[in-house]
């Protein structure tokens, strides 16, 4: 497939013969279920003639049915788009098909959506990871010069690493959140899912910047990262030896050769260590279901989406959010109304928000004097559909990835090789906030080396 | 913590959900693992953080409350809200 800097330089008549052969073979291979639109036999979904980009379920195209993967959304229309979709026009880019993806972002494997499952281009019997397993299987099956995503928990990084493509989440505050669907907004971020470290610098520069309609949005300039990029540059850079050891062997065998090559090409390699991973994820989902409680709170059959019929107006709320969630969603706003529940707050919210300031500080304290974090994205390469069909398990999917969005830190994820069933491993280098170039001149680095 | 019936009939009332009859010992026992999960929270030596959390310095902003009405946001929605009528949404007889 033809990368995003290639397809920048190409005159409309190409792109529209791009857009023209992608039809036709995201037809061919359907069974793939990368776009909602092969899972339910539709024509791709298209706003403008720009170049393509998929885009999550999740993110508001003007008059596209765009549903979170969810039946309560049903028949939603989306009447306003995204910021980063007026951002991709403004640049010659256009949404161009909706990718599959977790019930409302919750999930590490694509497999809770309404529509099906998403297979992993490498193996069609393991998952694509998630929640935007779509976006990811998209681009590494050929099927999308590059996608948007979200990740709240991981969700960019997770699905790249499985895949086999980069994915970037940015810190939070860079990009407009104004648009996308939201699940915990204190830690959601739309980023971009590529072929490549350049593509990704290059989709970031086009998305991030202040948009005064997102409250969290970061109020200074956006800086260019993709003109900037700098495969030479040489960085101090801090391995997580614990999650180094804690991880399987496939991964950490691939972590030691990236990390003996980072050395040899002249990086300075320093070790450290950050709190039992076991605190990320409990301080995660205490608070991600909290504000997962409260944002779906709006879905109660009134104004848009699915209705079930009930006897009086609470019969209506009760019954439409009963049929229209799926049983993780409904798990996790029980959980966040639990936490959030007058006797229980002090004890689990107010818990984990501290907890928070802790693993927020830990970051700071190894980033004070490394440029930039090196850890694995996976515990595991792609697991098998229905392996983790024990929600804790699945939740533990997420070690790696999660601390990163409770600190609102940048990462990038990128691949480093192959297990021996050839399925790709990946990893990420974290950096502080706002420190993007500092995180994708590292993952070029290492990109280059690794080719 | 454990989670039993009663504790889940509240956090359903609260939530506006309903968990079927069949579904109801699953989803008791996995919240149970989950809160026993969280639980190792309390490991962890929190007394001198911060309670509230925002990844923004300075916090948000504050903005001007100026109205603002898109029209066509406003007759899109209406126009597939589930059951509408003359500009409004109808929803069952609050009032008998």
């Amino acid at each position: 497939m033809i990368t995003l800097q290639e397809a920048l330089s190409l005159p409309k008549e190409d792109i529209l013969h791009i857009r023209r052969e992608l039809k036709k073979k995201i037809v061919e291979q359907k069974e793939l279920g990368a776009y909602v639109e092969q899972l339910r036999d539709l024509p791709i979904s298209e706003y403008g003639e720009g170049i393509p980009i998929a885009i999550k379920d999740n993110i508001q195209v003007q008059n596209w049915n765009v549903t979170c993967g969810s039946k309560i959304l049903q028949g939603y229309i989306a009447p306003y788009n995204a910021t980063v979709i007026d951002k991709l026009l403004a640049s010659g880019l256009a949404p161009f098909g909706r990718t599959n993806m977790d019930e409302f972002a919750m999930g590490s494997s694509t497999e809770t959506s309404i529509y099906g499952k998403t297979c992993n281009p490498h193996n069609f019997k393991r998952v694509p990871g998630g929640s935007s397993g779509g976006s990811a299987a998209a681009v590494a099956s050929g099927l999308a010069i590059a996608a948007l995503g979200s990740d709240t928990g991981g969700s960019i990084r997770q699905p790249a690493a499985f895949c086999g493509c980069v994915g970037l989440k940015p810190t939070y505050g860079k990009v407009s959140r104004y648009g996308l669907g939201a699940y915990s907004s204190s830690l959601d971020q739309i980023g971009p899912i590529t072929q490549n470290v350049q593509d990704a610098s290059i989709l970031y520069d086009i998305i991030a910047g202040y948009e005064p309609k997102d409250s969290t949005s970061l109020n200074a300039l956006h800086v260019s990262t993709a003109d900037k990029l700098d495969n030479q540059k040489k960085q101090t850079i801090a391995v997580i030896e614990n999650y180094l050891q804690e991880a399987s062997e496939p991964v950490r065998i691939a972590m030691e050769n990236a990390i003996k090559a980072l050395k040899d090409a002249g990086h300075t390699i320093i070790y450290k260590n950050l709190t039992n991973s076991k605190y990320d994820i409990a301080t995660y989902y205490v608070i991600a279901a909290a504000e997962a409680s409260a944002n779906l709170s709006r879905y109660d059959g009134v104004r848009y989406g699915f209705r079930a019929e009930g006897a009086n107006l609470k019969d209506m709320f009760v019954k439409t959010r009963s049929e229209g969630f799926g049983e993780e969603v409904k798990r996790r706003i029980l959980l966040g109304t639990f936490v959030l529940s007058s006797g229980y707050y002090d004890a689990y919210y107010i818990k984990a928000q501290k907890a928070r300031h802790l693993i927020k500080s830990q970051f700071e304290e190894i980033l004070s004097i490394a440029d930039v974090i090196f850890a694995p994205v996976t515990p595991s390469t792609a697991f098998e559909f229905g392996a983790k069909s024990d929600p804790l398990e699945m939740y533990l999917q997420d070690i790696y990835t999660i601390s990163v969005n409770l600190a609102g830190l940048p990462a990038i994820s990128l691949p480093i090789g192959k297990d021996i069933n050839k399925l790709p491993i990946g990893a990420q280098f974290i950096g502080p906030a706002y420190g993007e170039q500092a995180i994708l001149d590292a993952a070029a680095s290492l990109e280059k080396i690794l080719k | 913590m454990k989670i039993d019936n009663d504790l889940l009939c509240k956090l359903e009332n609260l939530a506006a959900l309903q968990i079927a009859k069949d579904k109801r010992a699953g989803v008791i026992e996995q919240l149970s693992e989950i809160v026993a999960f969280v639980e190792n929270l309390n490991e962890l030596d929190l007394d001198l953080q911060e309670p509230t959390f925002t990844i923004l310095a300075g916090g948000t902003p504050l903005r001007k409350d100026i109205p603002s009405t898109d029209l066509h946001v406003r007759d899109t929605i209406l126009e597939h809200a589930p059951k509408r009528d003359n500009g409004y949404f109808v929803v069952p007889k609050i009032i008998e």
